[in-house]
């Protein structure tokens, strides 16, 4: 397969429920948490923003060296320095907001770069950005910082979700189900490919037919669907912001093409 | 992710938004558009009159399996509904019949879909126009 996890997928399951952690709930472990946990919690929440915060650093002018250090600086001292985390609150908002607001803050303060190192976290342990992956993230030129974060944020949120059903499905037993549904929307979606014809996967799959096939692609549809709405929720303050909040990244995606 | 990737994944997730306006038939939908994209929906799949008898079998055979696997028994009942709407569609549009049902069991289920005022109007007026295609039959 061409594509892969965005990050660690198992690493993101909270406690023995097994669900998801939300931004928020993220967050609050991180601030709040014991120890350990909030350790794990900060680790988590700077593998899921990276790409976004690298990609609006890119895009504001800087080369790939540059952007690399200020996105891990800006981690280590905005996000686990406390200075944005542990004043976050849900009912101020998106977090998408907040987090682009605190960027673009840390941007006209750089002289912060130089101090990061003493505010790292107990452990010593800084999240290593994998410069590899920071090069394959292509910043469109045309485009503004702001559209290029949006655009960042909302591309590593659906390779996330698409990780979560993928791994549901695996352990629902539903893995003929996911193989449908990611050669007629995954590999198209991520790869350009096109969808591969039912009557194919019928044989290849060895299904009973048409209508059999398509019933079972709805299914992870659905749960793909609703997961997407619970991601966006996480990140968001007001339940009532979700659908605005989701086209809004949506077109996010559009505009910086 | 590149540019390219980042336009056909807004463009593939329009279906997913498309969701939260009618979560209830979204399911439907997600079928209809497999038949024909450029449908928006299960009703306009259904009651287009351009739509072809190939598609109104394809219609049929995905809304009859849904009536049996459909997740939860408001997806079941809806499939069972839009398997009629199906059949009913043909008899309407193309004066043919795509099922091998009695005369009795089709009455039945095209009434039962003429008087269920959860299904949009549009499928139960087309539930009407099969009934009399029906009685005028040989």
């Amino acid at each position: 397969m061409a594509y892969g996890p965005v990050h660690d997928e198992t690493s993101e399951r909270v406690g023995d429920s097994g669900t998801w952690a939300t931004d928020w709930s993220m967050i609050y472990r991180a601030v709040h948490g014991a120890e350990e946990p909030s350790a794990v919690a900060w680790d988590q929440l700077a593998r899921r923003y990276w790409p976004a915060i690298y990609a609006y650093i890119r895009s504001s002018g800087r080369d790939i060296h540059q952007a690399s250090d200020l996105t891990q600086s800006f981690v280590c001292d905005v996000m686990v320095g406390r200075q944005l985390l542990g004043s976050a609150d849900p009912a101020r908002g998106r977090f998408r907001t907040l987090l682009l607001t605190a960027l673009k803050n840390y941007l006209v303060e750089q002289h912060r770069y130089a101090t990061r190192r003493k505010r790292a976290p107990k452990d010593g342990r800084l999240v290593e950005l994998d410069r590899e992956e920071a090069s394959a993230i292509e910043v469109p030129s045309g485009a503004s910082p702001e559209a290029v974060f949006a655009a960042q944020w909302s591309a590593t949120l659906v390779r996330r979700v698409l990780d979560q059903v993928r791994a549901d499905c695996d352990n629902e037993a539903l893995a003929t189900h996911w193989a449908i549904f990611e050669s007629r929307v995954v590999r198209p979606m991520l790869l350009g490919e096109a969808p591969t014809r039912y009557a194919l996967l019928v044989r290849r799959l060895g299904l009973k037919d048409v209508a059999q096939a398509a019933n079972m692609m709805v299914t992870v549809k659905r749960r793909f669907a609703r997961a997407l709405f619970e991601a966006v929720s996480g990140t968001v303050g007001d339940p009532s912001e979700v659908d605005d909040e989701l086209r809004a990244l949506l077109r996010a995606l559009e505009r910086s093409a | 992710m590149n540019e390219e990737k980042r336009a056909r994944l807004s463009e593939a997730l329009q279906w997913a938004l498309d969701t939260s306006a009618d979560p209830s038939m979204a399911s439907a939908d997600w079928l209809a558009m497999d038949i024909d994209e450029r449908q928006p929906s299960a009703v306009a799949l259904l009651t287009d009159p351009a739509v072809s008898l190939s598609q109104l079998r394809k219609a049929k055979s995905v809304y009859k399996t849904m009536r049996m696997v459909g997740e939860t028994s408001a997806d079941r009942r809806l499939g069972a509904r839009l398997y009629a709407a199906a059949i009913a569609a043909a008899l309407a549009r193309h004066g043919r019949r795509i099922s091998r049902q009695s005369d009795a069991a089709l009455r039945r289920a095209f009434k039962a879909l003429l008087e269920d005022e959860d299904i949009p109007a549009a499928l139960r007026e087309m539930a009407g126009k099969a009934l009399c295609v029906l009685e005028e039959m040989p």
